[in-house]
């Protein structure tokens, strides 16, 4: 059976290659989507437990999430805020937000953004990620950048870098980071309200309880004082970005099972063609006593041979892929062997209707003279 | 062996019904070699379909060693053409992607037998029809005749009680057409039963009883006492 299949295969060399590309396409496309589903899964739960104990005031009108990007609000206005009982004011900051370099898709946060924070609560944004080179924003022009923003401007501790025509110098690097902190420019407030000319303005308030379980009535007070305003606990955040990764997955989903069918249909469009001009042979088959069984057992192993050698050939393709685009050369067992058994699910399930189709095949085609 | 009792095969149904064959009698004994003999369109390949289990009659019955093929479901028809029947076709019918060894060894894998077993059987066999130097070529490296030999190797792989030959030199020069006459007639010799279908009277000379067929019936079966070489 095995044999007849690889044979077959060797036999019809170039539309079984060109058939393998097509596998190895969708497979990969599967693999990279997975990889990038991983990541972005990864990289939400590490910010959402970045946030853990913190209150977010932003504007009602900014849709629920962190950071936000669309609206201001008067920095005045929230002065009270940080004059509530309970507040830590070492672990309390306002900060302003500016997206400089836009997020690459839905549901990520900017691949550049600027963030103005109070010198001296650099920490209130990074929380415990470590800096390598200066921690404070003492100086006015002094800029502490995520990893991937660093990359992004090609520079190092010591360098300058220009942010519409206002230089600044880099004096802190984060090391390895969640993925909105990689890619942030931090800088003190008062510069970014200059850069960005939005004087006297804020983004949010971050506000840490100074005992955990007053959270909650610090919220209340906060929302009682500023209606006007969103204040959301980082459950609330949680929840929000649960949410968020939820329809992320889904769409992600979506994808890998298109790119799954993709590999169905291909297999079944050529095992169907195969099996058309192939009739007198299966019908020989037939006739020197093949069962209906070992007819199906056949064209199963054709299938199956070729979808695994399509998955085969995607998983060092999909490990210099994933290497080129996360930095990240690491072999995963787990993913090599969901993507072999994806291949062979794909090579089971575009067998069925070809390998009905030949089992049905009359031998006395083959005794049909052409 | 094989005994077939008032067999009609019709095709098609009411005004439009076609009588391929009408109430044939035929019995083979073991050891018999039967040339069917006739016009195109007379039945022979019908009735050698239903020799080969390869089709069902539309009436009558077929028993073969005493069992009615009737009887028989998909699976047992499979079974029986691969154990009991060894077709040999005209247009040859080698899987084009096989070896002429892998070709003759195919049958054997498919009833069971390891491959090593098989490949070996499969080496004597083409010992047999001359042509263990072309084990390894697949059937498009080899001559028309030289692929028929193949066939009859892969027809003789389950060691079968009867032989089915379709017109097995309707596609052969003359020379080669003699090759494959003589190779049967010595497996005949042997002790196989053969039947089989040919346009060519020039042959039915060597064959010990020949059937003719005229319009889905059998007009004459003369059975000769052949001198053996």
């Amino acid at each position: 059976m095995w044999q007849l299949a690889y044979k077959n295969l060797k036999f019809r060399i170039t539309r079984s290659l060109l058939t393998i590309l097509g596998i190895l396409a969708a497979i990969q496309l599967y693999v990279m989507m997975s990889n990038i589903m991983g990541y972005f899964d990864h990289e939400t739960q590490r910010q959402i437990s970045g946030m853990a104990g913190r209150i977010v005031v932003e504007d009602k009108s900014e849709n629920n999430s962190y950071p936000p990007l669309n609206t201001v609000i008067e920095e005045k206005s929230v002065g009270q805020i940080l004059q509530i009982p309970g507040v830590d004011l070492s672990r309390s900051s306002t900060l302003l937000f500016q997206t400089l370099v836009p997020a690459p898709g839905p549901g990520m946060p900017p691949s550049v953004l600027a963030v103005g924070v109070e010198p001296g609560k650099e920490n209130v944004y990074l929380g415990n990620y470590e800096v390598r080179g200066d921690t404070s924003l003492a100086g006015i022009n002094n800029a502490i950048l995520g990893l991937k923003a660093a990359e992004y401007y090609g520079v190092q501790i010591g360098d300058s870098i220009s942010l519409r025509d206002y230089k600044l110098t880099v004096t802190g690097i984060v090391e390895d980071a969640d993925w909105l902190i990689d890619g942030s420019i931090l800088i003190p407030l008062k510069t970014s309200q200059e850069i960005f000319t939005r004087p006297s303005l804020i983004s949010a308030v971050l506000v840490t309880a100074a005992k955990a379980d007053e959270a909650k009535s610090i919220s209340e007070q906060i929302s009682a004082i500023h209606p006007k305003l969103r204040v959301s606990s980082s459950e609330e955040l949680a929840q929000n970005a649960e949410k968020l990764l939820k329809s992320t997955r889904t769409f992600f989903t979506m994808i890998n099972s298109t790119a799954i069918v993709i590999a169905i249909v291909v297999v079944t469009i050529v095992m169907v063609m195969a099996i058309f001009e192939r009739r007198k042979e299966i019908g020989t088959l037939k006739a020197i006593g093949a069962t209906k069984r070992k007819i199906i057992g056949i064209i199963m192993a054709e299938s199956l041979t070729i979808s695994l050698i399509g998955g085969i050939t995607a998983l060092p393709v999909s490990f210099i892929l994933n290497g080129l685009m996360f930095g990240e050369w690491v072999l995963n067992p787990g993913k090599w062997i969901e993507t072999l058994v994806v291949s062979a699910l794909v090579g089971i399930l575009a067998s069925l209707w070809p390998a009905w189709a030949a089992q049905r095949v009359n031998p006395l085609e083959s005794l049909r003279y052409e | 062996m094989i005994s077939v009792n008032k067999v009609w095969k019709t095709y098609g149904s009411g005004e439009t019904a076609v009588h391929a064959l009408r109430g044939i009698d035929l019995n083979v004994m073991k050891g018999d070699f039967v040339a069917l003999l006739g016009p195109s369109g007379c039945g022979k390949s019908s009735l050698l379909h239903l020799l080969g289990a390869m089709d069902v009659p539309s009436k009558g019955d077929i028993t073969f060693n005493d069992q009615s093929l009737g009887n028989l479901n998909q699976r047992q028809l499979a079974e029986h053409r691969l154990m009991r029947i060894g077709f040999i076709f005209q247009t040859f019918n080698l899987i084009p992607s096989l070896t002429a060894m892998e070709n003759v060894a195919l049958p054997m894998k498919f009833a069971g037998v390891g491959t090593k077993e098989a490949n070996h059987k499969a080496h004597q066999l083409l010992e047999q029809v001359q042509l263990s130097n072309r084990s390894t070529h697949l059937p498009s490296e080899l001559s028309g005749g030289q692929r028929q030999r193949v066939a009859i190797a892969r027809a003789l792989g389950n060691n079968p009680d009867l032989i089915l030959a379709d017109e097995p030199t309707g596609n052969l020069d003359s020379e080669n057409g003699e090759m494959i006459m003589e190779l049967l007639l010595n497996l005949n010799r042997e002790g196989r039963t053969i039947v089989m279908v040919t346009h060519n009277p020039e042959w039915t000379d060597k064959i010990s009883r020949v059937v003719r067929m005229r319009d889905g019936k059998l007009i004459e079966s003369q059975q000769r006492e052949l001198q053996i070489k």
